[in-house]
């Protein structure tokens, strides 16, 4: 049996105050794609700084691929997990070929000189991204949607068997939306584990294998999204009564809010 | 809009160029003696008064002048990348005036037997520059934006304080050791003893070499600490050791010349314009074009009221401000 690709165990995290994450327990395998639900401000984002190393938890333990994540370097960390953020605000002008390429850091030798092969694997990303029309431009001229779309491909250029997406279809069109699921299902069949933080509760419905709805600093539940998505949980989390329907096409359940609490 | 970058072509252009300027730089000055006059000597010709003032006095200036500009040049985009902010500089920061403490400290307190040593000065100067820095990263904490206008603020009260004190150093002091510093404070070139030439160079070499190996890290620390640490750099680590690379540069082009300023501005910059923010590329272009941007600036220092000799400071102030300035004002117009 193969190790976990990320494993919380008991993890305490807090910016000063009460704690944002209290004993949190969650496993992510290998292959599985999940979407990781709840409302602002319940740490979904603290979840993936403490998966990616950014911050350390103040007690508990991360376990990557099984490995202590606090004993990596952070070279090795960016080997196994990438993220794509909510955004990224450069301070200089890099074009998207650029910050794409970026991509390849944990991965580049002493003086960070980019082989072919670099290039190449930046390029196959900001096709299946389908932003390589963009390669050249400054990425700070760019609109909302077409920085997430590059930070996507920034991503799968880090080749890292582990994607933590932090809110990454906010600011796409629904046909965007579309082909960036499309991009994190073929890596989930590529055999990659993906973790997709989201607030279009559909949208995730549709694409997850698994959700796990957070609220309170822990797990409210966990499961395939039939078990998750019923108005007793989302009522829990969210604080609104729903309606729960059926998408005839894939049989998933489909939501809609009526009111709030 | 499609960037388009200077590559190697344009790198090797601008060596071309900076050479060009080195050498006319040499050919300019007070005595009569030129380019021909020059080229004679390098041939072995000429008489021993003209070789002194061409090489010990004119090549051993443009060359101080030079690594000066390339150590100045380099550390103000290493300031500019790891603080994420495109108006960091040494002079600004304040990094500079502090180094110019530490020479200044040395000079008066050194035994008689240490001042001339080429590495008193610098390693001095080095320690003034890093308390500046631990002072700037505890007042202005690096990190983010928002700090802009803490960081320019403490930079200009290090400086105001720092001139203070050495200005205290040089009327008090023993005249017989601060003979020709006042103008340490808007930078006196002068022409170097080799050993201290020498040792500025070597310093100067190790700093950018330093920063040469992280251009990389360089470009993803410009991202802010939490990406780059997501995209493995050591974050901690890799932010003290370029500091500290760019601060002993600043050191070793204080230690003997004072405080020139804004060239760490000016230079990155435009090379930026040319070259892109890829430091890989960008580093070796603001070494080349700031060690002929300061040898370009002494010589006019040395030329315009001649035989008076203007601080080269002066010459790169009365530019560096204004270029300051408009800087400045786009970035409130963009916020």
């Amino acid at each position: 049996m193969t190790a976990p690709a990320l494993k919380f165990e008991r993890v305490t995290f807090g910016y000063g105050g009460s704690p944002v994450l209290a004993e949190l327990d969650l496993t992510i395998r290998p292959a599985e794609l999940v979407g990781l639900l709840g409302p602002n401000g319940v740490g979904k984002t603290t979840f993936v700084r403490l998966a990616s190393g950014a911050l350390a938890p103040s007690a508990g333990r991360i376990e990557l691929f099984g490995e202590d994540l606090a004993a990596l370097a952070a070279r090795e960390r960016a080997r196994r997990v990438a993220v794509v953020p909510q955004e990224t605000h450069p301070v200089f002008e890099f074009t998207v070929s650029e910050i794409v390429r970026m991509g390849r850091a944990p991965h580049l030798g002493f003086l960070g000189l980019e082989t072919q092969r670099d290039r190449d694997l930046a390029r196959d990303a900001m096709r299946r991204c389908s932003v390589e029309h963009l390669a050249d431009r400054s990425f700070r001229a760019l609109s909302g949607g077409e920085h997430q779309r590059v930070l996507l491909a920034r991503a799968l250029t880090q080749e890292a068997p582990l994607l933590l997406l932090d809110e990454p279809t906010a600011f796409l069109d629904i046909r965007h939306r579309l082909a960036a699921y499309d991009v994190l299902v073929g890596l989930r069949d590529a055999g990659l584990a993906v973790v997709v933080v989201s607030h279009d509760i559909n949208l995730a419905a549709r694409h997850c294998d698994r959700l796990v709805l957070m609220h309170g600093g822990g797990v409210v539940a966990d499961g395939v999204p039939a078990e998750v998505l019923t108005p007793a949980s989302i009522g829990e989390a969210y604080g609104v009564d729903v309606e729960i329907l059926t998408d005839p096409s894939t049989g998933r359940p489909f939501v809609i809010a009526t009111s709030p609490r | 809009m499609t960037v388009r970058r200077g590559g190697p072509v344009g790198l090797a252009l601008l060596a071309v160029l900076a050479l060009a300027v080195l050498i006319v730089a040499v050919s300019v000055g007070a005595s009569p003696l030129g380019f021909r006059d020059l080229l004679s000597i390098l041939a072995g010709h000429g008489d021993a008064s003209s070789r002194a003032i061409l090489l010990d006095v004119r090549l051993a200036r443009v060359l101080l002048a030079g690594v000066v500009g390339a150590a100045l040049a380099s550390a103000g985009a290493a300031y500019q990348a790891v603080l994420r902010n495109p108006l960091a500089d040494p002079f600004i920061l304040g990094v500079s005036g502090g180094a110019a403490l530490g020479a200044t400290i040395f000079v008066a307190v050194s035994p008689t037997s240490a001042i001339g040593s080429p590495l008193g000065r610098p390693l001095a100067a080095f320690l003034g520059a890093v308390a500046t820095l631990v002072v700037l990263f505890g007042l202005a904490r690096f990190r983010g934006r928002t700090a802009t206008t803490a960081l320019l603020l403490t930079g200009v009260v290090l400086n105001a304080f720092d001139s203070a004190i050495i200005q205290f150093f040089v009327t008090a002091g023993d005249p017989a050791r601060f003979q020709g510093t006042l103008a340490y404070l808007m930078g006196a070139m002068g022409s170097p003893p080799w050993g201290a030439l020498a040792s500025v160079a070597a310093l100067t070499a190790i700093g950018v070499g330093i920063l040469g190996a992280n251009a990389h890290t360089l470009n993803l620390l410009s991202l802010g600490a939490e990406e780059a640490g997501q995209l493995g750099v050591p974050v901690e680590r890799s932010t003290w050791v370029v500091v500290l690379a760019a601060s002993l540069i600043t050191a070793a082009a204080v230690a003997f010349t004072g405080i020139v300023g804004f060239v760490g501005l000016i230079v990155p910059h435009a090379m930026r314009a040319v070259f892109g923010p890829d430091h890989r590329a960008l580093l070796p272009a603001c070494a080349i074009a700031g060690a002929a941007t300061v040898a370009a600036a002494d010589a006019a220092a040395r030329t315009l009221l001649a035989p008076v000799e203007l601080p080269v400071g002066v010459i790169t102030a009365v530019i560096g401000g204004p270029f300051f300035l408009v800087l400045l004002l786009r970035r409130l117009r963009a916020s």
